[in-house]
């Protein structure tokens, strides 16, 4: 089997496969603890996702998801912590951070489109 | 597999714009990023909600190692660190270590004012400040006070605090601001706490106003400046009403200074804020329902975010140990304002003449003439870092007198040489330790013999039923014949020069205006200054207060005059309420004290409304109806209050009316007006009411006509209908993030009740702690806004509203309860990287 035949079932098996969906779980948790420490956090996610996705559509379903699954988690824990109140009225700052949050891992995971 | 040419597009276009916020957009995604973004920075470590509660349960008390022995950090209900050791050192280190965790931010942004270093980190804005700062030598002041401290007592208490802050900034993360303006602290030494200390020291007593009078002299003339700007003002309320005798100083003639207004409009902004000032009072046990004195003070200063006090309490157990609580500035650390168990002290600024200028013959570009001789300017190019921009050059020049401060004016350069009694070796902090550790208020005299800078108007009382006034710092006589010099080239007295008032610019190269014992930038022997006996003070009075108004009538030498003193209307009403009370033989308490610092009533308003509604036949109707409401007012400036807002903006204008006419044509902008308190009582018909552009013959009526038709028109145009929608507290961040801003609200008050808050044009300014103190246990006290500067915290302003109330949180002895920082013994290096011992290691920075 030629290596080209090989990465292409592989990546069957990766998007389609019997444990795909523990696998798009796994790269949501990744995806957000490398939110957690650096913004490329947002972009590996979306790309990640991207590639386990089975179609160019389910892969922007993905990215958008992981954002709103990183939004949420953000909210959650300014909402612990008791400073959601700050977060709403930091202005452009509140702007960019839920503009990145959506719109970052839902381009990276757009990628798919070139394989 | 055929790619689909629309999404192979998509994903062409999405790679792209990946690659374009991440090239451009890095540093924006890096503020504001979900968790990893700097503005969230502080979200875990502040908070009050459930996962900062449950955070804290799972971590308990925080363990630190400390150099100089063990120490316990308890945070109380308001954010007030109770820090209790039984070694000093170790104490003091916990001290650095809690005022870096709170404030570090502020910290570093006064130390980078006052060293002229700010541009490095907030970009080109701040050169003008920098150059300023830097030619003044704050620094090279800041080395002198730690050179004549580090050999004290107080010296290795300096060092461990230093360590406490370096042991918090190498170790824990960095406040919010420097993430999001991408710069960080520079290591702290004993210097950056004395250069906090001189900024107090210059905000409060460094101005070039003999300069001003030099230029209104020269522009208005000498009779109009005797009228307008007085020695005193006409009022009977100085802070001492007893007779305070001792010879007077010789008066002395003004020199023209008409070629220097642009050298003084340039520095200008560089001085004290005229108008800040504050309150205290002390009233003995003789007239209080508890036996025991009682002490109230509201030091009034511009209001920031985070504000400019710090509360702590500092507990030295063991035989030789104290108790203190009150306030400090972030960066100094024993209290400035408050109490012990023994002993409670409060300032106010005294607005006494401790600046002098001098103007030099200048042969060439870098000589003066001094002596009968030519002499070259000690001087030194220094380089202004600028954050985003090009290094800047900065030229800093001293003289025999101190720093020398020159701008370019289209007439050519125009420069004088600048003594500040602050620009020596200074030794306050050492005063201020002794007040912590005082019993009695001859503890507090004696102390306070090393106050020698800023002038403060000092009250104090003490458990045993003791009471104090006295007024602190270095008085100097100015003496006109040039004096002869020691080999040291220090100066020493000599012959009997005549001593000369010092609210002129003197002739610094006729050794004009010398200070005998004075050495700039090095140490001061003090020698002919006014002796500390002879400084106005009074032991057991029974109740004596003070609010920036006249020191005493005949003070015994010349102190300073009306330009640097307040308006009288506080210091009237303080007097007033004082007086009633004693006379109506009810005993004061605590509450009565606190009721007091709520006062609104504005004797200002008592004063100017009835000529107002005297006024009304020559204003328009729709603003002789607005008068109206004067008329059955009761003159306190309370938000809800419509005539508050009416007299509050016939306030503002009235000066307007009066001198805009004289003044403007001369190049002198509102700045230049004199004290409200003169144009009070100036006579119905003086020609200054008279407007020159006409020609009719205005009087009283028709400049105070005119003020309240401005006056109603602004409020008009603003749409404000009671005071409160004018008077709003509105305090920003310097950096322009909305959630490190203070909610707004409407206040009471104004720049002339004792309930003190004063907004004009950009700047917010009042009561910037208000303290009452007893002896039993029921002192109190609040800050406008909060203890941290973590915006995340739940004590960022947590007592703003107590505070905008009149309101105020126990400022006792209790305990605080569980251990939040414990610091442990750990006998060796404290693992900081900012060795406080050694300020060789600052490196250069300044």
């Amino acid at each position: 089997m030629s290596d080209a035949a090989k990465t292409g079932r592989l990546r069957d098996a990766l998007r389609t496969g019997e444990y795909s969906d523990v696998l798009v779980v796994f790269t949501f948790l990744v995806g957000l603890a490398v939110t957690a420490v650096h913004w490329v956090g947002l972009v590996v996610g979306g790309l990640l996702l991207g590639v386990l996705a089975p179609s160019f559509w389910r892969a922007v379903q993905y990215g958008l998801y992981f954002g709103i699954a990183v939004l949420a988690a953000f909210l959650a824990y300014l909402w612990l912590f008791g400073a959601l109140g700050q977060f709403a009225v930091a202005g452009q700052l509140t702007w960019l951070a839920l503009g990145a949050t959506l719109v970052l891992p839902t381009l990276a995971a757009m990628v798919r489109g070139l394989g | 597999m055929s790619r689909n040419p629309i999404q192979v597009a998509a994903a062409v276009v999405a790679a792209v714009l990946l690659v374009t916020a991440g090239v451009f957009g890095g540093s924006y995604l890096s503020l504001a990023a979900p968790f990893s973004g700097a503005a969230w920075s502080g979200v875990s470590d502040g908070g009050d909600g459930v996962g900062s509660a449950a955070g804290d349960a799972l971590s308990g008390e925080t363990t630190v190692e400390n150099p100089y022995g063990e120490a316990t950090v308890s945070y109380d209900a308001d954010g007030v660190p109770h820090i209790e050791a039984d070694d000093e050192a170790a104490l003091y280190y916990a001290v650095g270590y809690v005022q870096a965790r709170d404030r570090l931010w502020e910290m570093d942004l006064q130390r980078r004012l006052m060293a002229g270093n700010l541009s490095a980190a907030v970009g080109e804005q701040a050169v003008e400040s920098d150059r300023f700062y830097r030619q003044m030598d704050f620094q090279g002041a800041a080395e002198a006070s730690w050179e004549a401290l580090e050999d004290t007592e107080y010296g290795p208490l300096v060092r461990a605090y230093t360590d406490g802050v370096n042991r918090y900034r190498a170790t824990e993360p960095l406040p919010v601001e420097f993430r999001l303006n991408d710069y960080e602290p520079e290591p702290w030494t004993p210097t950056a706490t004395l250069l906090v200390d001189k900024q107090i020291s210059w905000s409060l007593s460094g101005d070039f106003r003999d300069l001003e009078a030099g230029v209104l002299d020269s522009k208005l003339g000498t009779e109009a400046t005797s009228e307008l700007y007085p020695d005193q003002l006409a009022h009977d309320s100085p802070v001492l009403r007893t007779e305070w005798d001792a010879p007077t100083a010789n008066t002395s003639n003004r020199t023209d200074l008409a070629a220097y207004d642009a050298l003084y409009e340039s520095l200008r902004d560089f001085q004290r804020e005229p108008g800040i000032g504050s309150n205290n009072w002390v009233v003995s046990g003789n007239q209080t329902a508890s036996g025991q004195p009682l002490l109230a003070n509201d030091p009034h200063l511009t209001l920031t975010v985070p504000p400019v006090w710090y509360e702590m309490r500092l507990h030295l157990t063991g035989d030789d140990g104290y108790d203190v609580r009150g306030v400090t500035f972030p960066g100094v650390p024993s209290v400035i304002i408050g109490q012990n168990r023994n002993v409670a002290w409060g300032v106010t600024n005294v607005g006494a003449d401790v600046t002098d200028l001098y103007t030099y013959e200048t042969p060439s570009n870098d000589t003066y003439v001094y002596d009968g001789e030519e002499r070259a300017f000690e001087t030194e190019q220094q380089t202004i870092q600028v954050s985003g921009g090009e290094d800047v050059t900065v030229t800093v020049r001293k003289t025999v007198h101190g720093a020398y401060l020159e701008r370019e004016t289209p007439d050519g350069p125009v420069g004088v040489g600048v003594a500040w009694t602050g620009m020596t070796g200074t030794k306050e902090a050492l005063a201020i330790w002794g007040f912590n550790r005082a019993e009695t208020v001859d503890d507090v005299e004696e102390a306070a013999r090393d106050f020698d800078s800023p002038t403060q108007n000092l009250v104090a009382a003490d458990r045993d039923g003791g009471t104090l006034y006295r007024a602190t710092g270095k008085y100097p006589y100015r003496y006109t014949d040039s004096d002869e010099r020691s080999s040291s080239g220090n100066r020493t007295q000599s012959g009997d020069g005549e001593v000369v008032r010092g609210d002129r610019v003197f002739d610094g190269s006729a050794g004009e205006g010398e200070w005998r014992g004075f050495t700039p930038f090095g140490q001061s022997s003090w020698e002919g200054f006014v002796p500390y006996e002879q400084v106005p003070h009074v032991f057991g009075a029974d109740y004596i207060a003070t609010a920036n108004q006249r020191t005493a009538d005949q003070p015994g030498f010349y102190l300073s005059t009306s330009g640097r003193y307040a308006d009288p209307y506080r210091g009237e009403r303080i007097y007033e309420l004082l007086d009633r009370r004693a006379e109506s033989g009810e005993p004061m308490d605590a509450e009565f004290m606190r009721t007091m610092q709520r006062d609104v009533y504005s004797t200002a308003a008592e004063g100017f409304v009835p000529g107002v509604l005297d006024s009304r036949s020559a204003m328009d109707e729709d603003t002789r109806e607005w008068a109206d409401s004067l008329e059955s007012w009761d003159y306190n400036m309370t938000a809800d209050s419509e005539a508050a807002l009416a007299f509050a903006l016939f306030r503002q204008e009235v000066r307007n009316a009066t001198f805009y006419d004289e003044y403007h044509p001369k190049g002198l902008d509102e700045g230049y007006y004199p004290h409200l308190y003169v144009v009070q009582t100036l006579p119905e018909d003086s020609e200054w009411f008279d407007d020159v552009r006409t020609d009719e013959r205005e009087t009283r009526a028709d400049a105070y006509a005119e003020a309240m038709e401005r006056a109603k028109a602004r409020a008009d145009e603003n749409g404000w209908e009671t005071y409160g929608d004018y008077n709003r507290l509105d305090l920003n961040h310097p950096f322009p993030v909305g959630y490190l801003d203070y909610p707004e609200r409407a206040m009471d008050g104004s720049p002339f009740t004792v309930f003190n808050f004063r907004t004009e044009g950009s700047m917010q300014a009042g009561s910037s702690w208000r303290m009452v103190s007893t002896f039993d246990g029921e002192s109190s006290g609040v800050i406008p806004g909060g203890q941290s500067g973590n915006p995340f915290s739940p004590h960022y302003h947590d007592q703003l509203d107590e505070w905008a109330e009149g309101e105020y949180k126990p400022m006792d002895f209790d305990d605080a309860g569980a251990v939040d920082i414990r610091f442990t013994a750990s006998g060796g290096d404290d693992g900081s990287d900012g060795d406080a011992g050694a300020d060789a290691e600052d490196g250069g920075q300044r």
